[in-house]
């Protein structure tokens, strides 16, 4: 099928429809489908293993989908996949750096396999070390350099050629907040530019802040897709109450519908999780109803509607489980 | 083509970033070379001498006259007498003492002398291949100039043989007489084949280059080069390829992928990066070999390019076998559990030249050994350009094979995962 003219797939830089990724019996990501436009974040959010990595890999030409269609900018990633990798700036989860290799020679490298040669890979380089805050560290080799200043390099690696995409897988795992701040600065400067970012990531409040558009991705599917907005509208108003403890999971469902307004989340004998509209007004009743039907209340945690919140909602269980 | 050479650049710059494996992959041939070399007396050293034990059970003026052959100036460069009983002998020879025990059987001089049969017992050291061989080549001349000297003064050998009439202690003057006359007309008939001789043996010896062996053969630090070569092209090729794991480990391939850089320009990078370093110190090995063995400069280009091109095709068959372990350690312990008995059978540990038949026979066909073997042809020049050049089309068909095999083992999963 030829490639389709940018603008006329209505600005969308990235179209996955359908797509499935299968490990023999295992199904790693199972009808994913979306769509991402350029200037905009588009967030997959999901705990450890939901399949957010091999939907990055599917996309970026790493893996070979099973089943379905990834199309960056009109080409397809497995029958046209030089072109389609030409417009993909791929920064991985792992460091992937020559170590022995100082950040300039990486550089070099990684700009190189995208075709910069040159007084314009020069230009770049002096530009992006700038931007990562590695210029005066350039000629080391890159196995001195503390994890965050790893992770900076790793991502220069992935924006050195200016690509119209950007897939970031979890780009902040394991640095500190300094460096993560002055990562997300330079994710949110590449995005000022017009480039679509494809953002993975199980941190919650880095999702919440960065990303235009998120895709709650658990066991390989998407189970909820939208705006911010969007998604904190289908959390609803209600609180989370999370109680931990001894119970009897059918006497607690039972003593906690005497309590109005209360929404029995998940019962087991060691937690209870409720969802209620102004919880910490009801925690009194609830907790007489429940002392009522046998239960040692230990330790209790109310969390505020979030994504967190909707991921609860939605799975049963919070994100980092 | 921009590719290979990035690829070739990047993993040039990760060699010289680590020099002392570089180091290594020098001084560990030459160490052990210089010390085989060393052991074996050097290109220059004392001649290796065939220890002769000789049991004399005729003790005859022929007996001795052959001893005396043996011994000989021109001989006795070689081969180093001794006279012992034949117990005394085998014994010694049970305890691998000497080369070679020669035993003389009583009325071999009589027999010599009638043309009769006889037998010489040459008994041989097994542990030692070539020193026996010159000892048993040398009686093997010997028996044949018996035999024609036979074919010239048999009737007067044979009346020597038979002594003086009987009664008679001595020869009679006449009889002497008429034996000297005998000889001296047969001598007569011969002169014109014998002084000057037919056939007029010339040999060059090349000015104040003694030394200098043309064929190799006598030489074991001539021979021993190429294994030393191709032992730092083992090693060299071992470090180059263990590193696709730690490439894998990284992530790296993986980013590659990613990338519009295709696989077969990381393959090639890779192999124009082995054979440069591969060439250099293979170069560097070879011109010091070649000056201490005082071997023609003219064969260097050719010794370097073929060893380069060894080097590349040793490194894409490591390469290729370290991608199908399991692990990086496996990896590891799989090139090093090929690597070593390549390095024995090979010829890098001692000279084929100079193994048992069936060993050097083996070694011949291992990868080195048949590409040291070729080397050794270069250095001597022994080697003619057309085989030369069907040498290195069959070496450049084996790396074109390789690159394939290898390409698709990175792109069929090693890369990807």
């Amino acid at each position: 099928m030829p490639a389709q003219p940018f603008n006329q797939r209505h600005r969308t830089v990235i179209e996955v429809t359908g797509l499935q990724k299968k490990y023999g019996e295992l199904v790693a990501v199972d009808g994913v489908s979306f769509r991402a436009e350029p200037g905009q974040i588009f967030g997959l959010l999901g705990p450890n293993g939901a399949g957010k990595t091999t939907t990055i890999g599917c996309i970026s030409g790493l893996l070979e989908p099973t089943a379905g269609s990834v199309r960056v900018l009109g080409h397809d990633v497995v029958s046209d996949g030089r072109a389609a990798r030409q417009q993909l700036g791929v920064v991985p989860q792992e460091l992937a750096l020559y170590e022995d290799l100082s950040a300039t020679e990486n550089l070099q490298f990684w700009g190189g396999a995208y075709g910069l040669r040159g007084a314009e890979l020069k230009a770049r380089l002096r530009e992006v070390l700038t931007a990562v805050g590695l210029l005066d560290r350039a000629r080391e080799p890159v196995k001195r350099f503390s994890g965050g200043m790893k992770r900076r390099l790793n991502l220069a690696c992935g924006i050195l050629h200016r690509p119209k995409i950007l897939l970031l897988d979890e780009p902040t795992a394991g640095v500190d907040p300094q460096s993560r701040m002055r990562l997300l600065e330079l994710v949110r400067e590449e995005v000022a530019r017009g480039a679509c970012v494809l953002y993975t990531t199980h941190y919650l409040e880095e999702a919440e802040s960065l990303c235009d558009r998120l895709a709650i991705v658990d066991h390989g599917k998407i189970i909820a897709a939208g705006t911010l907005a969007e998604l904190r509208a289908m959390a609803g108003e209600n609180d989370l109450l999370l109680l931990n403890g001894r119970f009897d999971p059918e006497r607690a469902r039972a003593a906690l519908q005497t309590v109005g307004g209360v929404e029995v989340v998940q019962a087991g004998p060691d937690a209870v999780r409720l969802a209620s509209r102004e919880a910490t007004r009801k925690l009194a009743e609830i907790f007489g109803a429940l002392a009522a039907g046998g239960a040692d209340i230990r330790e209790t945690t109310l969390t505020q509607p979030s994504l967190e919140t909707l991921f609860i909602k939605l799975t049963g269980r919070k994100l980092r489980e | 083509m921009n590719r290979v050479l990035l690829v070739t650049r990047q993993n040039l710059l990760r060699c010289l970033r680590d020099p002392a494996a570089l180091v290594l992959w020098f001084i560990i041939p030459l160490m052990i070379g210089a010390l085989l070399v060393l052991a074996m007396g050097g290109s220059n050293g004392p001649k290796p001498q065939v220890h002769l034990l000789i049991a004399d059970q005729d003790d005859s003026f022929g007996s001795r006259l052959l001893i005396r052959a043996l011994t000989s100036d021109r001989a006795g460069e070689f081969i180093r007498a001794e006279k012992v009983d034949e117990a005394t002998g085998r014994r010694r020879m049970e305890h691998g003492d000497a080369s070679a025990l020669l035993i003389i059987p009583p009325g071999f001089a009589r027999a010599v002398l009638r043309e009769e049969p006889t037998t010489l017992q040459l008994i041989t050291n097994p542990a030692e291949r070539i020193l026996p061989g010159i000892a048993e080549e040398m009686l093997r001349l010997f028996s044949e100039t018996v035999f024609y000297l036979h074919r010239l003064l048999g009737p007067q050998m044979r009346q020597f043989a038979q002594g003086p009439p009987p009664g008679e202690d001595l020869f009679s003057d006449a009889d002497v007489a008429r034996l000297s006359a005998s000889i001296n007309d047969t001598m007569r008939q011969l002169r014109k084949y014998l002084f000057p001789p037919v056939i007029k043996l010339e040999t060059v010896v090349p000015v104040a280059k003694p030394a200098k062996a043309s064929d190799g053969s006598g030489s074991f630090a001539l021979n021993f080069l190429p294994g030393i070569v191709f032992m730092a092209l083992l090693f060299t090729a071992q470090g180059l390829s263990n590193d696709i794991w730690r490439e894998r480990e990284h992530g790296l391939l993986r980013r590659v992928v990613t990338t519009p850089l295709d696989l077969l320009s990381v393959i090639l990078g890779k192999l124009l990066a082995a054979v440069i370093v591969v060439g250099v110190i293979a170069g560097v090995i070879l011109a010091g070999g070649m000056e201490y063995l005082d071997v023609p400069f003219r064969r260097w280009p050719a010794a370097v390019a073929w060893s380069a091109a060894s080097g590349a095709g040793i490194l894409l068959l490591l390469l290729l076998l370290q991608m199908f372990a399991g692990s990086h350690r496996a990896a590891s312990f799989l090139s090093f559990s090929i690597m070593f008995p390549l390095l024995m059978l090979g010829g890098s540990m001692f000279p084929t030249a100079f193994m048992p038949p069936w060993m050097a026979a083996i070694g011949r066909w291992t990868p080195n050994g048949w590409a040291a073997v070729r080397l050794t042809d270069i250095l001597t020049g022994r080697i003619t350009l057309p085989l030369l050049a069907a040498a290195f089309g069959g070496m450049a068909l084996t790396v074109a094979v390789l690159v394939l095999a290898n390409h698709w083992r990175l792109a069929r999963g090693f890369a990807r995962r």
